[in-house]
């Protein structure tokens, strides 16, 4: 916390920024054997999880966010995204996971698969990653209780087991699709 | 010789017999003198007729023999005396000699020698010797038998033996031829009486033989002169004797009036003053008696009146003595108080020179430490104002501190409010760089959904997306230290305050402190003040304690010289007094002269009086020496009547009391010879009243004084008694007694009590 262990040199840090961008440049020109894909990465409770950048729209801050009762308890509302009515999911029951409290400051990741747009609920959006696909492995079996139907497939890294859910299954499951029937019928 | 000495006759018998005596002894001494000229002379003749008579007789004799042929020339001047061994005068302890010629002799001339000794008797012997003093015949009387015994036989065997001792030896040689025909030589004999030796020389054949020797006694010679001596002493000493008697009676008889002269005078001198002398007479003794009786008269007049003017001066100068003495006393007494008073002041001044002294030591040191006091409260002013100043500064720096703490504290506050406008604006950059980031994850999914195509971009978005990270690194780092600096000045604030706090603290004690000071400052100026004045006044203590030493110092002198006059005055004094004393013992002497000359006159009086009792036969002498005390019953102490006493009370109370007119006299009575006195003073002689104290006082006749005063007195048969004793009441008294004669035999005494301390006493 010393701040005079802190370097404050602007100059230099805007000099280091440059040679990083143009050294990323000179990598993605390279990089032309293995098979990339992008994920965003989210968090969800506890576990981190990885979407298809592909599936994904944008992220948001949450606007207001209206409840609708009598949804289920996956549905927490919904909002107006630029005049488009979209509802805010909760992932966690689906997932099997504890229902936890929303986090302080929940950002919403708007995907869309199978023709259905929602936005998902998380707890924070960690980021874009470019991840080979040869790297993922397979879900361990009686892997902690989660869908195998909507896990793709797992990643072990430093900071935890990066879990790849394949959107498609998951906005393919019924409770979602009634849900937007439900929905349409209001 | 005093008796000689003191008579006039006396002297001149003395006289008249020693010129008498001298004229006598030298006019018998003369004819005594002349007659043993004579006698001598006489003797002599008739000496030398005998020695040249008998000298011729032997001559003839030796001739005679010579010429008969019965004794040769030889024989007859035979020298070779043999010594006697045989026959009746052998053995005789002083040798005898034989010679040719002895046994001739002794029947030739003995005869003759004998005659001459016989028929005078003056002649002790008669003896012829040859010229070597051999006596070859010796008179009979000499020539007794020897009896052995050595000291007779040399007395009465004398024959035959050789006299050369001097006188013996000269009459033998002497030989005639010096002019004279015979040598008389006078000497002593062994008896004492004087012996002449007179020798004529006896020729043989006109050749000197010896000599013939006769000794005259002169025995007989000397009684004759001493007969004519005594014969003439007597005679003399006769003469002698009536003439001194004659002289001695006639000038007895001439003197008697001188001798009356010298009696009354001696009576004058022991105080009889009114004397005459009955003497008619017109010689040069009895114009001296005339004289004399004037002079007396004279004499007594003026000297009445000379006593009377010094009995007023000596009772005025006793009274002056006993003045003297009473305020020599007196002075003795105050010397002496003045003596101790002085001493005690002598004592009290050294202690007060000694407290004196102390004070000023003390002072001294009180003014030494009021002078360090004074010193140090000084330096005390001098600190305290030094920390007056240092706390005036310390205030002030206080107060600076103070605005300075408080400025902090506000630019504290200050920093404070903009680093929460710090925190404002960096939140805003928070949310910036959330936006951003936000943005930049959007323009990477953008990219990821454009595929190969969006690569650049999605590089660009995570540029974005990394410098967003960066911002927001950054901004919490700010915050961080925003925090820090909002700590650190909330902290500070408080410092601020506390430390304004205690700065206020710190004021106050340091305003407490200055007063403190101040007070200090006060009490040490007080101190100073103070201290100064008690230099100043132990200063002037000081000095006055000097100067009261000085003055102490003085009076102790003074003190001093009051002892030493003290001392003088009462040396003084004890000349005064011895010379008071002296001068009471000249009075007394004075006044004891004049009372034994006053009761010598009395007791004269006294015993004329009872003399003339006696002759004209009121009273018998053997009643007046009655001795026969008869006591009176019922007296206490006993009271005695003898065969006089009535008498007494008849005739003497009158003439007693007479003496008492003298006020000195206490009493004058007559007592006889055993103390016993018939009459006291009529003073003394009052009723009994059955009061044994009273009467033992004032009744005192008829009662025996033996105690030792009175026994002396009435024993005296001097001139006069003094006796000094003290009555029992303190005075001193005088017991003056004159012996009493009644027709020349003791009878007794006048006794006269005086007393000498109080003149005018009562008793």
């Amino acid at each position: 916390m010393d701040p005079a262990g802190t370097d404050y040199d602007f100059k230099k840090i805007l000099q280091e920024m440059r040679d990083d961008y143009w050294r990323s440049l000179e990598l993605s020109d390279d990089d032309a054997g293995a098979v990339l894909r992008e994920f965003v990465v989210v968090q969800l409770g506890n576990t981190r999880f990885a979407l298809p950048a592909a599936d994904c729209r944008e992220v948001l801050r949450p606007p207001r966010i209206v409840k609708v009762p009598g949804a289920g308890e996956h549905i927490r509302g919904i909002i107006n995204l630029r005049g488009e009515i979209v509802a805010v999911t909760d992932l966690t029951p689906l997932l099997g996971l504890e229902r936890s409290e929303l986090p302080p400051q929940p950002q919403l990741v708007v995907v869309a698969a199978n023709g259905l747009t929602t936005a998902l609920l998380v707890a924070r959006v960690e980021g874009l990653i470019h991840v080979a696909i040869d790297t993922i492995e397979p879900v361990a079996a009686g892997l902690s209780g989660l869908q195998h139907d909507i896990v793709s497939g797992q990643l072990q890294q430093t900071g935890g087991t990066l879990i790849f859910l394949d959107l498609h299954r998951t906005l393919e499951r019924p409770e979602l699709i009634i849900d937007q029937k439900a929905s349409e019928r209001l | 010789m005093n008796w000689i000495k003191q008579r006039i006759s006396a002297k001149i018998i003395a006289s008249l017999v020693l010129i008498m005596v001298c004229i006598m002894a030298i006019s018998v001494s003369i004819l005594v003198q002349r007659r043993a000229s004579i006698l001598r002379e006489e003797l002599l003749v008739k000496a030398r007729t005998f020695a040249l008579t008998g000298a011729q007789t032997m001559q003839i004799a030796l001739q005679n023999a010579l010429d008969s042929g019965l004794l040769t020339k030889e024989q007859l001047f035979d020298t070779n005396y043999q010594e006697i061994t045989s026959g009746p005068l052998s053995g005789a302890a002083i040798p005898k000699y034989h010679t040719a010629y002895d046994a001739y002799l002794d029947k030739t001339i003995l005869g003759f020698e004998d005659t001459l000794v016989r028929e005078d008797a003056m002649v002790v012997f008669a003896v012829l010797v040859d010229r070597n003093g051999y006596l070859p015949t010796h008179n009979s009387k000499y020539s007794k038998p020897l009896t052995g015994d050595a000291d007779k036989d040399k007395v009465g065997n004398r024959t035959k033996r050789i006299f050369n001792d001097p006188t013996g030896l000269a009459a033998a040689q002497y030989n005639g031829k010096d002019g004279n025909t015979f040598l008389r030589q006078v000497y002593q004999r062994d008896t004492g009486e004087t012996m002449w030796d007179v020798s004529a020389p006896v020729y043989v054949d006109g050749e000197h033989w010896g000599g013939f020797r006769i000794g005259f006694s002169m025995q007989k010679t000397d009684e004759a002169i001493a007969q004519v001596r005594n014969d003439n002493i007597w005679m003399m000493t006769l003469v002698l004797v009536v003439a001194a008697g004659t002289i001695a009676m006639f000038v007895s008889y001439l003197l008697r009036p001188l001798r009356l002269i010298t009696a009354a005078a001696n009576r004058m001198a022991e105080g009889s003053l009114d004397e005459t002398i009955n003497h008619s007479g017109s010689d040069e003794v009895g114009q001296l008696a005339a004289a004399f009786n004037r002079m007396s008269q004279v004499v007594f007049a003026n000297l009445r009146e000379q006593i009377a003017k010094s009995d007023l001066m000596v009772t005025s100068i006793r009274e002056a003595i006993q003045q003297l003495s009473t305020s020599a006393n007196s002075m003795m007494a105050i010397a002496a108080q003045q003596a101790s008073g002085s001493t005690e002041q002598a004592s009290a001044v050294q202690q007060a020179t000694t407290t004196s002294e102390e004070i000023a030591v003390t002072a001294r040191q009180v003014a030494e430490n009021s002078q360090r006091v004074e010193a140090m409260a000084l330096r005390a002013g001098a600190a305290s104002s030094n920390g007056k100043e240092a706390v005036e500064d310390a205030l002030s720096g206080m107060s600076a501190l103070r605005d300075q703490v408080v400025s902090i504290a506000e630019a504290m506050l200050q920093l404070g409010e903009n680093s929460q406008k710090i925190g404002g604006i960096v939140d805003l950059i928070d949310e910036i760089s959330d936006q951003t980031n936000l943005l930049s994850l959007n323009a990477a999914i953008e990219a990821a959904g454009a595929g190969e195509a969006g690569k650049r971009f999605s590089i660009v978005a995570n540029e974005v997306k990394r410098l967003a990270e960066r911002t927001v690194d950054a901004t919490t780092q700010i915050k961080n230290l925003i925090g820090q600096i909002q700590k650190a000045t909330n902290s500070t604030i408080m410092l601020t305050e506390e430390g304004t706090k205690g700065v206020d603290a710190a004021n106050d004690l340091v305003a407490r402190v200055s007063t403190e000071l101040d007070h200090i400052s006060a009490g040490v100026s007080e101190t100073q003040s103070a201290a100064s004045e008690i230099k100043l006044s132990t200063q002037q203590q000081t000095t006055a304690s000097e100067q009261m030493a000085e003055t102490i110092a003085e009076v102790r002198d003074v003190a001093v010289q009051v002892a030493q006059s003290a001392q003088e005055t009462t040396r003084s004094i004890g000349e005064l007094t011895s010379l008071a004393e002296r001068l009471k013992g000249m009075v007394e002497s004075d006044f004891q002269a004049k009372g034994k000359a006053e009761a010598l006159a009395g007791g004269r009086m006294l015993e004329t009086a009872l003399n003339e009792l006696v002759d004209s036969g009121k009273l018998n002498l053997a009643d007046l020496f009655d001795e026969n005390y008869q006591p009176i019953p019922g007296t206490d102490p006993p009271k005695f009547h003898t065969r006089f006493d009535r008498l007494f009370d008849e005739r003497f109370p009158t003439l007693l009391d007479g003496f008492l007119k003298d006020e000195r006299v206490v009493f004058a009575v007559l007592t006889d010879r055993n103390g016993y006195i018939p009459t006291h003073n009529s003073r003394y002689n009052q009723p009994l009243t059955g009061d044994r104290d009273h009467d033992k006082m004032w009744n005192r006749s008829k009662r025996k004084f033996n105690d030792p005063v009175g026994l002396a007195a009435a024993r005296n048969n001097r001139e006069v008694l003094v006796q000094v004793y003290e009555r029992d009441t303190g005075e001193k008294m005088w017991d003056i007694s004159v012996p009493v004669h009644v027709q020349g035999k003791h009878w007794g005494a006048f006794r006269v009590g005086y007393c000498i301390d109080q003149p005018g006493g009562n008793n």
